[in-house]
């Protein structure tokens, strides 16, 4: 009972902030100057004003406004304006599903190659694993990932193709979609920025739990070192860890927008990116609205499940 | 004693390495669908990557390039262009033209068939005609109905006469005649671009706002059908066994298996047979330099211009000064140093160099010559100092040049910059703004001076001599001259070839050189690399471009 009330205080307030963020995109693309139909060639001012009374921007902003909002609330996110004919909801509907995909391909192997990495430094504190280990953190975290993805994308496909003979149809190919294999460049290549923060967050939590009291005791109770790591260090180190998962996966399926683009990939990303340099007003909008929604349900649901795992946490409803 | 765990951590990486080599494993053997080079060779398949999913495959539409490379392929008009380049009956078997030059008859082929069998009709040639500018379909391209000069048009797309009152009729089922206000003498090119198409009446109504979206209602009447379109990932077209001409066709499938945008990733695209042909930027042509690639270029038919705000208050309002900055800026030096892909030329007129005179084999430029001295700052010194004695002033204000945010933008405006304060001797402020941005900024009037561009609609000198006309929506700069005016209309309305290309000579003159109210001062040049042993891409300045219609792959393969 007290979840359920928790969960629909929470939708509850997601309402509020679904409006705030619609209303604040709103003013801000209609802010920016040139609207959807300014082009390198101007729109002759007949068919100009033809083409305004078509997506409705021949109204007064407020009603423009008020439409877009009873539209959105009413699950229609409209046309594109560049891709003539294309309906915002089957933008989504046809692209989520890719950058999800690889973003859920990329979370799972960063997450398993960060807890162990993590681990491992923090076993061998100080050790030749550590420092690589905090170096490719520093590297993952501070370099962005479209420079990684250049490289993969050279070293992993483009060198051994030309360069070393390889059968181009057995190997990776630089950039496309609809083969397995073009899972695998675009998802290390964002994987890596999981890695690191992982790494070093699981290694913190480690080194910190390994001087706690509970670990002491264990170890003077001569607890078993494998059983002392799992179901002591680990067991509370890997709490925080699991609180920003969630984040991490709307951050990491909502496409990286550059990541797309160099590897040829029909996702999110790329729509949005596109949208936002034709001032694709609906697309903008639809997008922004569906992450917005998207980032509130995961992170309700990773709440809820923190709160599941750890009874300390759980919120007075 | 952390020895018992270091296994675990490995099996863990095993497992992971096992999961990801078994997933790349199972793609390359089960899931490779793409051919390789000598595969396609074999096959005669073309790979080309348009770098986007088109965003109209709608004729009446579509007005960007990736669509338009498409539609040509999938489509054809009454006329159509062959492996030259040269104008030559399409659709339509004969064409012929009243003694006024006001009325066009075109007599449809028999043999001209859509992708599902069905005969091409004159009605549907009227069809699209009409819908082109019907104002419902709010076409960005209406105006080159008026262009064409069709009786009505301006009229119906201002809906102050409804759209079947267009001088654009089927008299029957292969008869189709146009009439015109004007004898237009470039009227037939026209009739080949993708604004002309055909359309199915019957598609239209079935699909709605859905036409032309999907494979269903994408049915078209030209050398290649639409297979395969997987939205923002990959289209295929193969040759059509119903297009009347199909035997001038080699190839037999032309796709797009990835659409990657980046120019690097692109280059590697090409690099690994993922695209026959790569278009190649200043960084990519060293590359290419560097991998010994056969480089080849072309004008991409794009004219570049500083556009001068020329409305009264502002500094360029003054011809003095106009004219200081045309002959001050040096545009080989631009060309050979800052541009510097080949291909590039310098630009003096605003007409490109291959736009057609008036006889067949000529040119407009060989008719028309425009050059002058510049780079000459000493001239153009003198200009400033007259300017400032004229208004009593020390010094010229220091003033504004807008420009986009890329980075040849950027590079660019660094020049000119550099430049025109030598010029003008003052401060000269770079207004470095993203592309909507800088176009709203140039609709305002606020500039002082913009790097401008501009790529052609038709191939005619006018397609770039009416934008400096005065109610002409693109004129930034506000350019305003009656004998401009005069003598460009007085071009629209000429049935002589050689008395048009003369009045446009003047008015170019005019715009140029008397009242310099542009400095054009580069004609784009592109880079390109064609897979080894892939013949007869046409580069196209005006119309789909790339033309892959009689490419072909040629008999010895590539040797590497």
């Amino acid at each position: 009972m007290r979840l359920a009330r928790f969960i629909f205080k929470r939708l509850l307030l997601a309402l509020v902030t679904l409006f705030t963020l619609f209303t604040i995109t709103f003013v801000l693309t209609r802010a920016v100057p040139g609207d959807p139909l300014v082009k390198t060639k101007e729109i002759p001012e007949e068919t100009r004003r033809n083409l305004e009374a078509r997506y409705g921007l021949d109204k007064p902003l407020f009603e423009q406004y008020l439409l877009a909002l009873k539209n959105t609330a009413s699950g229609n996110l409209g046309e594109s304006f560049r891709t003539i004919g294309r309906e915002v909801n089957d933008i989504i509907a046809e692209q989520f599903p890719v950058s999800a995909s690889i973003g859920l391909v990329a979370v799972v192997f960063g997450t398993f190659v960060g807890l162990g990495l993590g681990i491992a430094a923090a076993l061998y504190r100080n050790s030749l694993i550590d420092r690589a280990a905090m170096f490719l953190c520093v590297a993952g975290i501070s370099l962005p990932s479209f420079l990684f993805a250049y490289m993969f994308q050279y070293f992993l496909a483009v060198y051994p193709l030309t360069e070393l003979g390889v059968d181009p149809q057995t190997w990776l190919r630089p950039a496309g979609w609809g083969e397995l294999r073009d899972y695998i460049l675009p998802s290390f290549a964002l994987s890596l920025g999981t890695i690191a923060l992982i790494t070093r967050m699981m290694r913190s939590q480690m080194v910190e739990v390994s001087f706690s009291e509970y670990v002491k005791t264990a170890k003077a109770k001569g607890v078993s070192t494998l059983r002392l790591l799992f179901l002591h260090q680990i067991r509370n180190a890997i709490m925080p860890v699991v609180s920003i998962l969630g984040p991490l996966v709307v951050a990491v399926m909502g496409g990286g927008l550059i990541i797309e683009n160099i590897f040829g990939i029909p996702g999110l990303g790329k729509a949005f990116l596109n949208s936002i340099t034709n001032n694709d007003y609906s697309v903008i909008m639809g997008l922004t609205i569906f992450f917005g929604g998207f980032f509130i349900i995961v992170n309700l649901i990773t709440d809820v499940l923190y709160g599941l795992i750890d009874p300390r946490i759980r919120v007075n409803a | 004693m952390f020895l018992p765990y270091a296994p675990r951590r490995s099996s863990l990486a095993v497992a992971a390495s096992f999961a990801f080599a078994g997933l790349f494993a199972f793609s390359a053997n089960a899931f490779a669908q793409q051919k390789s080079q000598a595969e396609r060779r074999a096959a005669q398949e073309v790979y080309w990557n348009p770098g986007d999913e088109p965003p109209s495959m709608d004729p009446t539409k579509q007005a960007d390039s990736v669509s338009g490379a498409w539609l040509t392929h999938l489509f054809e008009g009454l006329m159509t262009t062959d492996k030259n380049g040269d104008m030559v009956p399409g659709a339509a078997e004969k064409m012929s033209v009243s003694a006024d030059g006001k009325t066009y008859t075109f007599t449809i082929r028999k043999n001209a068939k859509w992708h599902d069998g069905k005969p091409v009709t004159a009605q549907d040639f009227e069809f699209a005609f009409k819908r082109l500018v019907d104002p419902a379909y709010a076409s960005e391209y209406s105006f080159i109905a008026e262009t064409a000069q069709i009786v009505n048009a301006t009229e119906i797309i201002g809906k102050k006469l409804p759209t079947d009152q267009l001088g654009a009729k089927a008299l029957n089922d292969s008869t189709f005649e146009v009439k015109l206000k004007n004898p237009v003498t470039f009227f037939p090119s026209l009739m080949a671009f993708n604004t002309f198409f055909p359309i199915r009446k019957d598609l239209v109504e079935k699909h709605g706002d859905k036409f032309a979206t999907n494979l269903e209602s994408l049915v078209g009447n030209g050398p290649f059908k639409l297979v395969q379109w997987q939205k923002e990932a990959s289209m295929r077209m193969e040759k059509a066994p119903t297009y009347w001409n199909a035997k001038a066709i080699k190839i037999t499938a032309l796709e797009a298996p990835v659409m990657v945008k980046d120019a690097g990733a692109s280059y590697n695209l090409f690099r690994t047979g993922g695209t026959d042909l790569v278009g190649l930027d200043f960084e990519r042509l060293k590359l290419a330099q560097k991998d010994k690639l056969a480089i080849k270029s072309h004008s991409d038919g794009a004219v570049f211009y500083l556009q001068m705000n020329t409305v009264d208050g502002k500094l360029f309002s003054n011809v003095k000064l106009r004219q200081a900055l045309s002959i001050g800026i040096n545009r080989r030096e631009y060309i050979n140093k800052i541009s510097a892909i080949p291909g590039d030329k310098p630009a003096f007129g605003v007409i490109p160099d291959y736009m057609p005179g008036s006889k067949k084999g000529s040119t407009y430029r060989k008719e028309a010559p425009l050059a002058f001295k510049d780079g000459d700052l000493a001239k153009a010194k003198s200009l400033v100092k007259e300017y400032l004695a004229e208004t009593k002033q020390a010094k010229v204000p220091s003033f504004t040049l807008l420009t986009g945010d890329s980075s040849t933008a950027k590079r660019d405006s660094e020049y000119f910059q550099q430049t025109l304060s030598k010029v003008f001797d003052t401060e000269v402020k770079v207004d470095s703004v993203p592309f909507k941005t800088r176009l709203q900024k140039m609709r305002d009037s606020q500039f002082d001076v913009v790097a401008a561009g501009w790529g052609p609609d038709y191939l005619d000198a006018m397609t770039f001599a009416d934008l400096f006309m005065q109610n002409n929506s693109n004129n930034h700069g506000q350019f305003k001259d009656s004998k401009y005016d005069e003598l460009i209309l007085s071009a629209q309305k000429s049935a002589d070839p050689a008395e048009r290309i003369n009045l446009i000579k003047q008015a170019e003159k005019i715009l140029i050189v008397d009242k310099a109210a542009i400095a054009a001062y580069h004609q784009r040049g592109r880079a390109y690399v064609l897979a080894n042993g892939l013949t007869g891409v046409r580069r196209a300045q005006v119309g789909g471009d790339p033309d892959f219609r009689f490419a072909s792959w040629g008999g010895a393969a590539a040797k590497k």
